[in-house]
C-alpha cells in the first residue's frame, strides 16, 4: 500500500514537472532566452546563447534535461541572485517556517479544542453562535485580516511591529532579547496566518466528531451505562481525531498561499517574497523552481499524512 | 433552506447587483470630480458642488453667501463667486470617503464588485464546462480514457493553486480581465471533474443507463442527455463555493498586483492600493474587506450542506 502511495507521489512530481515545462514552452512571452536578448545582437551570439541554455537541442532532450536537473535537486540557476535556485529558496523558506510553523500548531491545536468542544454542545447557543463566527472567520481574506491587524495593533495600539522578523538592534541584544524579540515579530503575521485554517480544522473536527457520536458502537457504550465523559474521551475522540492527519495535507498549500500574502504584507523575506519578487523582476528559473519546489513539499505532505493515516488506522488500507 | 432554494436566492440577488450596481454608485468610480480638493477625505465629509451658469463648477468645504459674493473655502485656498453667476450648490457626501485620487470609496466598492463578482461567476462556468466534460469522458467510458484523465486531474491537484495561478499569470504576456478570467477558469475544473466523474460511476449502472443501451442509444446521447442531468446536481451545488473561491483568488492576485489592472477597480486592487498609504488613510482597505468577506460568507453559506 505504502509502496504505491510513494509510487503515485513520483508519478505527480513528474506530472507536475511536465507540466510546467510545457507551461515555459506553449506560453506567449516565454522563451528563456529571448527575455535579455537585445536587438543589436549578432546571429551567431543568439546561438550561442540559445545553445548555452541547451535551447537548440530537440524539445524531448530539452525535457529529459530538465527533469534530470530537478532530479539532481538542482533547480536551475537564478538570473538575478547569481546562485543556485536551491540556495535561495533554502534562505527564504526558513523564514516561512519561522512563520508557519507557530500558525501550524496553533490553528490545529486550537481548532480541534474548539471543534471538540462545539459537538459536544451540539444544538446549544454556543454552538450555533461559534459556528457561525467560524464560516465569517473562514470567509475572511487573509491579506485584508493582516491589514486591519495592522491598523489596529500595530498603528493605533502599538503593540507589535508591523514588519519584518528582527529590530533594528538585534545584534546588539542577548539570547534571551532575542528569542523575544523573534517572537514579538512573528505574533501578528503567524496568528494572521492560522486563522482560516483554525476555522476549516474546527469546522471539519465538529462535523467529524457528530459523525462518530451518532455511529451504533456510542449507542453500545451508553447502553451498557458507561459515564457520558469516558464515552466522549475514550471511545468517540481517539476515532473523530484520525482524519485530522489527512487534513495536515490538505491544508499544507493553504499555509504556503497563505504566506505569500502574509509574507507580502508584513515584510517577510519568506518564500512567498521571494517568488512574488521574482515574478517582478522576470527571474524565470527562480519562478519555476519555486513552484516546483513548493508543489513537491505538498505532495510529500499529502504522502506522509497518508502513511500515517494507514499506520494510525487499521481499518484504513488503501486500495 | 435546501441548497437549491439558497443558490436560487443567491442568483437573484446577484443578477440584481449586477444589473443595479451602475445605478447605485453615486459617483464616478474612475475619474474623480476634483482629483485636488478631494482626495484623502475621511469617511463621512460632506463637500459642496458650487455650479455657476456657465457651466463651470466649484468644488468647496463650506460656502457662505454674503452681499453679492459666495464665499467658499477648499483644501488649500479660498475664493469668491458673484451673486449672479451661480446656479445651484450641491451637497455631496462621501460616506466611506475618498482615496488618495479623489475617488469616491462607495462607488468604487459598488462597481470593483460588479468586476469581482462577474471574473468568480464568468471563471466559475469555464471550470464547470471544463469539468464536465472532463468528468463525463472519465465517468463514461472509463478504462484508460478514465485513468489518463484522472492522472491529469491529480497532477493538477497537485499544484497550490495560488501558485500556479501566479506562474500562469506572470508567464502569459499581456493581462486583460479575459486572460485573468480564462486562467482561473481553466485552473479550477479539477473538483468539479471528480464529482461528475464519481456521479457517472454511480449512475452508469442503474437500470435506466441499461435500457437505454439495450434500445440502442448512441453512447454519447446516453450520457448526455440521460446521465448527465441527473450527474450535473452536486457541481451545480458546489458552484457557489468555488465562485467564492475564485473572487478570493482574484482579489488575492489584484492585492499583489498581478490580477485586474487599475484603473478598473476590484475589492482586491482597492485593498492593495489602500495597503501603500494604510498610516494617513486608513479607511481605505474597510468597506472592500467587509465586501469581499461577505461575499464569500453568502457564497459558502449557500453551498453548505445540512446535516
Amino acid at each position: 500500500m505504502i509502496l504505491k502511495r510513494i509510487l503515485n507521489a513520483i508519478f505527480l512530481s513528474l506530472g507536475i514537472s511536465t507540466v510546467v515545462f510545457l507551461l515555459l514552452r506553449i506560453l506567449p512571452s516565454v522563451s528563456f532566452a529571448d527575455l535579455y536578448l537585445s536587438p543589436r545582437l549578432s546571429d551567431e551570439t543568439i546561438a550561442r546563447i540559445k545553445s548555452s541554455y541547451g535551447l537548440d537541442k530537440p524539445v524531448l532532450i530539452q525535457f529529459f534535461v530538465w527533469v534530470k536537473e530537478i532530479a539532481m535537486g538542482n533547480f536551475g540557476f537564478s538570473f538575478i541572485y547569481r546562485k543556485p535556485v536551491i540556495e535561495c529558496i533554502f534562505d527564504a523558506f526558513l523564514s516561512t517556517l519561522i512563520i508557519g510553523l507557530p500558525a501550524l500548531i496553533y490553528s490545529f491545536g486550537l481548532g480541534i479544542v474548539v471543534g471538540v468542544q462545539l459537538a459536544r454542545k451540539k444544538g446549544k447557543a454556543v454552538d450555533k453562535f461559534v459556528s457561525v463566527f467560524l464560516l465569517i472567520l473562514y470567509s475572511i481574506p487573509t491579506f485584508w485580516v493582516g491589514i486591519v491587524f495592522i491598523l489596529i495593533f500595530s498603528y493605533a495600539l502599538g503593540f507589535f511591529p508591523s514588519s519584518g522578523l528582527r529590530s533594528f538592534n538585534f545584534n546588539e541584544m542577548s539570547f534571551v532579547e532575542k528569542i523575544f524579540d523573534l517572537f514579538w515579530h512573528i505574533f501578528l503575521p503567524s496568528f494572521t496566518l492560522g486563522i482560516a485554517p483554525m476555522s476549516a480544522v474546527a469546522r471539519f473536527v465538529r462535523s467529524h466528531t457528530l459523525k462518530v457520536l451518532s455511529q451504533t458502537y456510542v449507542k453500545m457504550a451508553k447502553a451498557k451505562g458507561l459515564e457520558e465523559r469516558l464515552i466522549f474521551y475514550r471511545h468517540v475522540l481517539p476515532n473523530a481525531l484520525l482524519p485530522v492527519v489527512t487534513l495536515f495535507g490538505l491544508y499544507l498549500p493553504v499555509f504556503l498561499a497563505g504566506s505569500v500574502v502574509v509574507e507580502q504584507i508584513f515584510s517577510i523575506p519568506g518564500l512567498g517574497k521571494l517568488a512574488i519578487d521574482s515574478i517582478f523582476k522576470r527571474d524565470y528559473p527562480l519562478t519555476v523552481g519555486i513552484t516546483l519546489f513548493v508543489s513537491f513539499i505538498v505532495i510529500f505532505g499529502n504522502l506522509i499524512s497518508d502513511i500515517l493515516y494507514t499506520i494510525f488506522d487499521p481499518r484504513i488500507r488503501l486500495e | 433552506m435546501i441548497a437549491r432554494k439558497k443558490i436560487f436566492w443567491v442568483s437573484i440577488f446577484v443578477v440584481f447587483y449586477l444589473v443595479l450596481a451602475d445605478l447605485i454608485a453615486p459617483f464616478d468610480p474612475i475619474m474623480s470630480l476634483d482629483r485636488e480638493n478631494l482626495s484623502s477625505l475621511p469617511p463621512l465629509t460632506r463637500v459642496y458642488e458650487i455650479n455657476l451658469k456657465d457651466g463651470g463648477k466649484v468644488i468647496a468645504f463650506d460656502y457662505v453667501k454674503q452681499g453679492e459674493f459666495v464665499y467658499y473655502t477648499q483644501k488649500f485656498s479660498r475664493g469668491r463667486v458673484k451673486l449672479e453667476d451661480l446656479k445651484n450648490v450641491r451637497s455631496l457626501l462621501f460616506v466611506f470617503g475618498t482615496d488618495n485620487l479623489g475617488r469616491d470609496v462607495l462607488s468604487r466598492t459598488i462597481y470593483g464588485g460588479k468586476i469581482s463578482l462577474l471574473v468568480g461567476i464568468i471563471a466559475s462556468f469555464i471550470a464547470l464546462f471544463v469539468g464536465l466534460i472532463v468528468g463525463v469522458f472519465a465517468g463514461y467510458f472509463g478504462g484508460i480514457i478514465d485513468k489518463v484523465l484522472m492522472r491529469i486531474t491529480d497532477v493538477f491537484l497537485a499544484f497550490p493553486k495560488l501558485f500556479l495561478v501566479l506562474v500562469v499569470v506572470s508567464l502569459s504576456s499581456g493581462q486583460t480581465i479575459f486572460s485573468l478570467i480564462l486562467i482561473l477558469g481553466l485552473l479550477s475544473w479539477m473538483g468539479i471533474a471528480r464529482f461528475t466523474r464519481a456521479e457517472f460511476l454511480k449512475l452508469k449502472n442503474m437500470e435506466f443507463v441499461l435500457a437505454l443501451e439495450a434500445i440502442g442509444f448512441p453512447d454519447l446521447k446516453i450520457a448526455l442527455r440521460h446521465i448527465l442531468p441527473n450527474a450535473i446536481l452536486p457541481s451545480l451545488v458546489n458552484m457557489p463555493l468555488l465562485i467564492g473561491d475564485l473572487i478570493l483568488t482574484e482579489s488575492i492576485l489584484s492585492f499583489i498586483g498581478f490580477g485586474v489592472q487599475p484603473p478598473t477597480p476590484t475589492w482586491g486592487s482597492m485593498i492593495s492600493e489602500a495597503e501603500k498609504s494604510l498610516l494617513s488613510t486608513w479607511w481605505l482597505p474597510i468597506p472592500p474587506g467587509i465586501l469581499i468577506s461577505a461575499t464569500v460568507l453568502i457564497m459558502n453559506w449557500a453551498s453548505e450542506i445540512e446535516e
